[in-house]
């Protein structure tokens, strides 16, 4: 106590200015805290914005609630999951999209990425230069590039008609047709994302032992079997990862499609995404959209939780 | 001796023309939105087609002009910029006192964070934002920015703190430094690689989000991405000022990018590590 009492008065009666005195106290504080007040912060705006926006949420998604009413909620239980279930007809379609729109999407770019990597993974004059113009796609502005896209992909004035009359294909209706719009989309998403396929799987082969493939070659072995008996049981780290990550991203894929279909023509490409969306935003049922919201939030952590457990032996942290 | 020659020759050939189709694939919106952008209207909308043209800025100028596109710039780099700021001065500390204490439940969390589709939280969000009079403003802009700025930069900066030798800062404690002046003087200026790593993904990712202003933002706040996505509501057919409009976003976040191209291919890299 009087050490206490002493201290401060000698810190007073110091020529400095007593400005920088509190602020010494503070970095005191600060120093004898650290491992609590350094990642407060972090740890506030996790409350803030994700833990307590997740329980009004859940609350929200038990209430029939429509922005447009001005006396807002009534607790309705489970009816908005119940409407989801089974009455809704597109609520099962827009998951249907949703998991189509990722694993096609997916699975194509694996298929032209792995095949640019493999192209790319040697020597060559201008290997920078073409690397670098690779990532245009990926730092473009989004929804730039789907503006584009829906500019090269208008039935009537579009480039890409022209070019398949060039080389002899009848016009497309794209993105304004029922048949063609997935296919359309996950075309763009496969322009956008197989160059980020292609940067990790390149740097995957790159890091590849060199002896097993001396001994392939010494034993005699084709290329096509080098890639399977050797390459490709040596890339699967890697391959796998970039599956789980492109998979999570395609889930939820928002800007393409909301530029580009908007959903449309009539709901064939409304992913549980833009469901969400449109029944918030623009059907203002905000109780039916975080019904759905909650569901969407279910299946993604069901997925993510397989996925953290067949990763947890070489998570490093 | 001469069939193999000749199919090295087939070879090389083959790898050039792969690599041109492939390239004139990725690159082809670019050019043909650049080329739209730089057309009068008639020479826009003219079918097939027209390659060779003579070139005017009009569209620019009627793109630049417009109040509501110079509001939404000025609001795109102020909410990019104290997004960035705000990100460094909360996540380094965070991420090194974590990257020091080893916690793992901590990488299920930030693991879920990177999953989070957005859509869902911005539900409550709204309402929350609402409530609290932060909608369509920048400080209601950059929080929902930090939501994914700050998981990615505790999970990236971690390897770069793991790196500092403990002994280096052991040393500067010895020598009177406090933690945090250690952390400050010592740590830092021995992570400045990542930090700009993150900066210039960071730049990338506020600059091109979307669906964050265009659910919390109305025009006080909105950004360029949402005001750009408007030129095709009002006139989905008007090719020029929307090619325009296109480049503009563009420009800066590729220039940037490209700038720090060396930091970009690593942090893409260190994405892909674990």
């Amino acid at each position: 106590m009087i050490q206490q009492a002493d201290s401060s008065v000698y810190s007073v009666s110091k020529t400095s200015p007593p400005q920088a005195s509190a602020f010494n106290k503070l970095l005191t504080v600060l120093d004898r805290n650290i491992r609590f007040l350094f990642p407060l912060p972090a740890f506030l705006i996790a409350l803030g914005l994700f833990i307590y926006p997740l329980f009004e949420l859940f609350r929200i998604s038990m209430c029939r609630w429509e922005l447009t009413t001005t006396d807002p909620r009534t607790f309705v239980w489970f009816a908005n999951f119940v409407q989801a279930f089974i009455r809704d007809t597109h609520f099962w379609k827009s998951v249907w999209l949703m998991l189509y729109f990722a694993f096609a999407s997916v699975s194509v770019q694996l298929v032209t990425g792995f095949a640019l990597a493999l192209m790319l993974n040697r020597e060559f004059k201008g290997e920078s230069v073409v690397r670098m113009l690779l990532l245009f796609p990926i730092i473009a502005t989004p929804v730039a590039m789907s503006l584009t896209w829906s500019m090269m992909m208008n039935p009537f004035m579009g480039v890409l008609n022209y070019l398949f009359s060039l080389i002899g294909l009848g016009p497309s209706e794209w993105a304004a047709n029922t048949a063609t719009v997935m296919p359309a989309l996950i075309l763009v998403e496969v322009w956008h994302w197989t160059p980020f396929m292609m940067l990790v799987l390149l740097a995957g082969l790159k890091s590849l032992p060199k002896d097993p493939y001396e001994a392939a070659i010494i034993d005699g072995a084709s290329r096509v079997q080098v890639f399977f008996k050797i390459t490709l049981p040596l890339m699967q780290p890697y391959i796998v990862l970039v599956i789980i990550l492109r998979l999570i991203h395609g889930f939820r894929v928002f800007d393409k499609i909301f530029v580009i279909s908007g959903g449309g023509p009539n709901r064939a490409s409304e992913t549980l995404n833009l469901m969400i969306y449109h029944e918030a935003f623009a059907a203002l049922n905000y109780g039916y959209a975080s019904a759905l919201g909650v569901i969407m939030l279910v299946i993604i952590f069901i997925i993510s939780l397989g996925i953290f457990r067949y990763r947890e032996r070489d998570w490093s942290y | 001796m001469e069939t193999h020659r000749l199919k090295r020759i087939i070879v090389r050939v083959g790898f050039v023309a792969a690599c041109i189709v492939s390239i004139v694939f990725f690159i082809f919106p670019f050019c043909w939105v650049l080329l739209m952008s730089l057309k009068t209207p008639d020479a826009a909308q003219s079918i097939p087609p027209t390659f060779i043209f003579r070139p005017t800025f009009e569209n620019f100028r009627e793109v630049l002009s417009q109040g509501a596109f110079l509001n939404a710039l000025k609001n795109s780099i102020i909410v990019t910029f104290f997004t960035l700021v705000a990100n460094l001065i909360i996540s380094l500390p965070a991420s090194y006192i974590i990257a020091r204490r080893r916690q793992k439940w901590l990488s299920f969390g930030i693991l879920f964070t990177q999953m989070a589709p957005w859509i869902v939280f911005l539900l409550p969000w709204y309402i929350i934002f609402k409530k609290l009079g932060l909608y369509d403003t920048y400080i209601g802009l950059v929080l929902v920015n930090l939501t994914f700025m700050i998981p990615f930069t505790i999970w990236l900066m971690l390897g770069f703190f793991e790196d500092v030798p403990v002994e280096v800062e052991e040393a500067a404690w010895l020598d009177g430094c406090s933690y945090t002046g250690t952390f400050v003087r010592i740590v830092i200026p021995l992570v400045k690689g990542g930090i700009i790593t993150i900066t210039t993904l960071g730049f990338m990712g506020v600059w091109n989000v979307f669906i964050f202003p265009l659910v919390l933002s109305g025009y006080q706040a909105q950004t360029l991405p949402v005001l750009v996505y408007g030129f095709l509501v009002d006139d989905s057919l008007n090719f020029g000022p929307m090619s325009a409009a296109a480049v503009l976003i563009t420009l800066p976040v590729v220039a940037f990018v490209l700038l720090n191209q060396k930091y970009f291919q690593r942090g893409i890299a260190l994405g892909g590590r674990k």
